[in-house]
């Protein structure tokens, strides 16, 4: 089932002008139509009406023309004025013939419409009857008017003709009103046609001048509503609403243009749900990714904070031992020379006399020893105030925190503290360049020189040696530790700062050293680099600039 | 409706077998035995009964009758003629007037036509053909056709 409003738009004005032109062309056919009946009947008036009533009126004419000729033809005498008359007669006849067969034709041609057909064919034939008659008495009259009888001839023309003339006449005269009131009649028929076609014509013109205003305004409408629906659907979808539904009317195209709509306010509407539900999950990641870094941060803190603890716990082993070397040595000396004391308190106990005592080779021997040993006192002594004072420089635990120091002071300290690590293996080179003191935080940057010297230390099996080179280029100061360890494969090269774990050990141990010495000096606005060979060793070199920015 | 219809019908039927009957009467073209014509044209016939021809081939004079009273057998003829008698009877009186013959003469009956023209030499007439006897010649049988049939 097809309806009106699923047709498209063009389709529904063609089908609304066809249908204005439908009813224009009725009119037009209705009006031609009717026109053609008002020909009919008018024509009816002029051709053969007029026509016929003029035959009748001629033979009427041409029938008292013959008679009076015949009345003349009595009085006549011989020669040319009768020969005028006779053929005046004949002329007369065949102009009556004429007019008969005009008749006769015409009314053949009006047959079927013929108002007056039955009273007029009456009227006709009497008329053919007394025209015979006139014909049958004129024969006679002729004969008569020919011979000698010419008063009888008169006498006929004037009694039996006359008479017969006369019914003829009134038979046309009726025919002739017959056909005048056939003619008004034609007329009054062509008017009321006139009239009624007119009404009718009038009437169908304005209904559909109305018609087609209704549905001009009605196309209109059909086109105006849903547009003005989809202008208000169309400002809520931009104020936000996305709930926005059209109901789809019909199927052309204003239908379509309202279903597209209604899909791209869908589409629209899911795709902001997506976006939304997508930041929802984008969030909750975010915030377990900052959990996790959080999480990852604290453990970070956690094994840095180990990791210090147990570099805290090898200095401190190295520490101890080089305490207890000098205190062991002066508890040895101590020793030594309470033993020392007791042999000369005994000497002096035994001793008779003070000469005795003065020359005894015993005590000048536990002299001498006393005095040896409290020299070895006085170093391990010495000893033991240098470390602490290395110990104080390492960590400048009595100073600000960022201030000018010298690097090479740093340095030594910080190789103070290891002596017992590397002493015995590894043969330390110094080459220290002219440097200005700079601006850091010294305890900061010992902490790198030690780990890079432990990392040099722990890359050497055995016996080896580290070269520690200071310069200065420019507005920098170039730390340069190398070792003749094993060297660096490439590959590792690029992962040595990274925090991470080594497998270098026998056991798998955690690795910060090296990760922390490059935080240090980024902080210090510094570059590290490395270099290395396998087999020859390895090359640190820490750039710090001298003027801080 | 249906009334209306079948009396029209009826009408129609009767006038139908009314025409059937007065048209059926066939026409003889009957002549005097000595004309020198054994058959009839129409058209010579109608220049025989107007006057335009006056002789036979044989020089003959040609004396044309005609019927007085109206009757189903002048009918026919006038009919076939395609003249009416009044017409015939102006274009007699054209030729009295120019002096160019007479009107036939009008006879009484069927039967005194079959006597004047086996009577008179050159004669030609018209009678019913159940009329007909040996005196006269039959030169044509006007059949009964009724599309040729043209009313007055």
């Amino acid at each position: 089932m097809i309806h009106f409003r699923d047709f498209k738009l063009a389709t529904k004005q063609r089908i609304g002008a066809g249908f204005i032109l439908m009813i224009m062309a009725a009119v037009n056919v209705y009006s031609i139509n009717r026109l053609a009946t008002l020909k009919r009947d008018i024509d009816v008036v002029t051709t053969n009406r007029l026509p016929r009533a003029i035959a009748i009126s001629e033979i009427n004419l041409n029938t008292s023309e013959l008679r009076r000729n015949q009345l003349q033809f009595i009085f006549v005498g011989e020669g040319a004025a009768k020969e005028e008359q006779i053929q005046a007669m004949i002329a007369l006849i065949d102009s009556i013939n004429a007019s008969i067969d005009a008749y006769q034709q015409l009314r053949g041609e009006s047959q079927g419409q013929n108002h007056h057909a039955d009273e007029e064919g009456q009227l006709y034939a009497e008329f053919d009857q007394k025209w015979e008659r006139y014909l049958d008495l004129s024969f006679e009259f002729l004969r008569l008017s020919q011979g000698d009888d010419k008063l009888v001839a008169f006498q006929l023309l004037d009694g039996e003709l006359r008479a017969v003339y006369n019914d003829l006449s009134a038979v046309l005269m009726a025919l002739g009103r017959v056909n005048k009131e056939s003619a008004f009649a034609a007329a009054a028929r062509a008017d009321v046609t006139f009239r009624r076609t007119r009404f009718f014509t009038y009437s169908l013109l304005l209904a559909t001048v109305l018609f087609t205003i209704f549905l001009g305004s009605w196309l209109v409408r059909l086109i105006t509503v849903p547009v003005q629906q989809l202008e208000r659907a169309a400002s809520k979808v931009a104020e936000g609403d996305l709930n926005v539904q059209l109901n789809i009317l019909s199927k052309d195209e204003i239908g379509s243009l309202a279903s597209s709509f209604n899909q791209m306010t869908r589409a629209l509407r899911e795709a902001k749900e997506k976006t939304e539900r997508q930041a929802e999950k984008l969030w909750a990641q975010n915030q377990h990714l900052a959990k996790t870094m959080n999480e990852l941060k604290a453990t970070q803190e956690q094994l840095l904070m180990k990791e210090k603890m147990a570099a805290l716990g090898d200095l401190v082993a190295g520490i101890t031992h080089e305490i207890n070397n000098p205190i062991g040595a002066a508890n040895a000396a101590a020793d030594v020379a309470r033993r020392c004391i007791q042999k000369i308190e005994k000497i002096f106990r035994s001793a008779k006399s003070v000469a005795e005592i003065k020359n005894s080779p015993e005590i000048k021997k536990s002299l001498k020893i006393l005095k040896e040993n409290l020299g070895v006192t006085a170093a391990a002594g010495e000893r033991v105030a240098t470390l602490g004072k290395s110990l104080r420089i390492f960590a400048h635990l009595d100073e600000a925190e960022y201030q000018r120091a010298d690097i090479h002071e740093g340095i030594d300290s910080t190789l103070t503290l290891m002596e017992s690590e590397l002493r015995d293996r590894i043969a330390i080179k110094k080459d220290y360049g002219p440097i200005p003191p700079i601006a850091c935080y010294p305890g900061q940057l010992n902490q790198v020189f030690m780990n890079l010297l432990k990392n040099a230390s722990h890359a050497i099996e055995g016996r080896g040696a580290i070269a520690i080179r200071t310069f200065r280029q420019n507005h920098h100061v170039h730390v340069e530790i190398s070792d003749n360890g094993r060297g660096i494969p490439p590959e590792k090269l690029g992962k040595i700062f990274d925090f991470g774990f080594s497998a270098d050990h026998p056991r798998v141990k955690m690795t910060s050293g090296l990760s922390t010495a490059y935080n240090i000096v980024q902080r210090h606005n510094g570059e590290i680099k490395v270099k290395s060979e396998v087999g020859k060793g390895t090359t640190f070199s820490v750039i710090l600039p001298i003027k801080d920015t | 409706m249906l009334r209306i219809m079948l009396s029209n019908v009826m009408v129609v039927l009767g006038s139908l077998v009314f025409w059937a009957a007065s048209a059926h009467a066939q026409v003889a073209i009957i002549a005097h035995k000595s004309v020198p014509a054994d058959e009839i044209k129409k058209t010579e016939l109608l220049d025989f009964y107007t006057g335009d021809i006056k002789k036979w081939g044989n020089q003959t004079p040609v004396v044309v009758f005609d019927l007085k009273s109206k009757s189903e057998v002048k009918e026919v003829f006038y009919n076939f003629l395609g003249r009416s008698p009044s017409r015939m009877k102006s274009i007699w009186l054209k030729k009295m007037l120019s002096g160019e013959g007479e009107p036939p003469q009008a006879l009484e009956s069927e039967e005194e036509m079959v006597k004047k023209v086996a009577e008179t030499a050159g004669a030609i007439g018209f009678v019913s053909k159940a009329k007909l006897n040996d005196e006269v010649k039959t030169l044509f049988i006007i059949e009964n056709d009724a599309d040729k049939k043209a009313k007055p």
